[in-house]
Formats: C-alpha cells, structure tokens, sequence
C-alpha cells in the first residue's frame, strides 16, 4: 500500500516537473527577443532537463521501495 | 532595433520611433537569487556526501540508490527553479523608445504584463537608490507617475536609475518640443488657407 502511495506521489511530481518544463520551453520559444538568444537558452535548457528527467525515472525505478518500506515501518 | 522585438511583446511600433534604451533589472538582483539557490545546493550536497559516512547504517544497503535519486531529484529541482529565476530576470525588460515608455513584466509563469506610457501623460519622475549594495553597485528604481494618481510606472533594479530617469526626463522634453512644434505648424497652416 505505502509503496503504491509513494509510487503515486512520485508520478505527480514527475509529471509537474514536466509540466513545468513545456512552460519554460514555451516562454523561450514565443518570448525570447532573439533567435540567437532563443536558440541558445532552448539548448541549454531542453538536453540537460530530458537527461536529468529521464535518469530521474530510471533511479526511481531502481530504489527497492518494497525492502525499504518494509525495513523502516516494520 | 527594432525588428529584434517581436509581436508578442511590442505592438505597434510607430514608423518614426527609434528605441533609445532597453532595459533589464541590475546584475546584482540575479546574483542574490542565484545565491540562494547556490546556497541551498551546497548544503544539500554537504548533507548527502556526509549523511551515510557519519550514520552508516541510514536505511541499510538500500541507500545507495535512494540517496542517488535524492540527488538527482534535487538537481532536477535545481535546474527547473534556476531557469524560472532566469526567465523572471530575462523577461522583465523596460524600453524607452522616442514616443513612449513600455514595461513588460513577467511575475512567475503565468502572469506577464506589457503596458506602456506616452511621454505627454507623465508628471513626475522618480529615480530612488535605497540600501548599501544599491548605493555601492548603483541600482535602484525609477518612478513615472501619470496625472491619474493610482497609475505609476516602475523600472525596478535598474542599473544607473539618475542616468535613466535623465534620459527620460530629456525624451519627455523633446516630446513636448515636437508637439508644441506641430501645433504651430498646424496654427500657422489653418491662418494661411
């Protein structure tokens, strides 16, 4: 149960960070006062951000929430 | 100049109007709020590198994993919370042009405002330096109030506000120059036909 709420909860979070980064994409993209300036922020900003999500997923996936849980609240 | 500013931010650009300044808030202001995200990251790095080596025992062999998913959701953290900083800083801009004033503000991610002020509506102009690091770095704000008491256009943490709030104070000069000009121009063409 704790793990399926913890699992939960983390997908939320993981969904709000992505959320937010389509904003922050969006306001570079349709407010950035030049290309130069645009394209630069958009490459910074989007490869480090899916890196950073997308090993964020796979090491939620690596924790052993079961054995955790259980070593902790039992 | 001009063509830099797209039409989601500057409508209406007039055929004879130059921008003569464009502004964003002082250095200084961005260094404080990346400080303090600086701040937080050294700390928590601090506590994540020392954590298992003074409690060995924190959460048996499973912390390896868990402490490696803190740290990389912690930077994730980081690295969103820091480009929003950066956007609020890099979007909030004031340009002063030969016809007007505009002020584009952008609070958070979901609230941005862009207004502007003609030069014959302004009364009275305000340039405020307050505190050390202001007075030591030269940053502050510069206040336009209009005829309508409640209305005040505001240039925050700009660098040089004395300079600026000169520069505006000779733009409104030569506005008013140019109208007066132009009426008479219009006068003496009305009495001649």
């Amino acid at each position: 149960m704790l793990v399926t709420i913890f699992q939960i909860l983390y997908l939320v979070v993981f969904f709000t960070m992505s959320l937010m980064s389509v904003f922050i994409v969006f306001h570079i993209v349709f407010y950035a006062y030049s290309a130069f300036s645009k394209l630069t922020m958009l490459a910074i900003f989007v490869p480090v951000m899916l890196v950073l999500l997308f090993t964020n997923f796979i090491l939620f996936r690596q924790i052993p929430l079961a054995n955790i849980f259980s070593a902790t609240f039992l | 100049m001009i063509n830099g500013f797209s039409k989601f931010h500057f409508k209406g650009v007039g055929e004879n109007e130059e921008i003569v300044k464009v502004l964003h808030r002082n250095w200084f202001y961005l260094l404080q709020q990346f400080l303090m995200l600086i701040f937080l990251a050294v700390i928590f790095l601090f506590s994540v590198t020392y954590i298992p080596r003074f409690f060995p025992d924190f959460m048996g062999s499973q912390s390896k994993e868990f402490l490696a998913f803190l740290e990389n959701f912690f930077l994730l953290i980081i690295w969103v919370y820091g480009f929003l900083i950066w956007i609020d800083y890099y979007f909030d801009v004031w340009i002063i042009t030969t016809e007007r004033i505009v002020n584009i503000e952008q609070q958070g991610m979901f609230s941005r405002r862009v207004s502007e002020m003609e030069y014959s509506k302004m009364q009275d102009i305000t340039a405020e330096v307050v505190g050390f690091f202001p007075t030591i770095i030269n940053y502050g704000d510069v206040r336009v109030q209009t005829a309508a008491e409640d209305k005040e256009f505001v240039f925050r943490t700009i660098s040089d506000p004395y300079h600026i709030k000169s520069i505006i104070f000779n733009m409104q000069k030569r506005d008013s120059l140019q109208n007066t000009k132009e009426l008479g121009d219009m006068i003496k063409g009305k009495s001649r036909a």
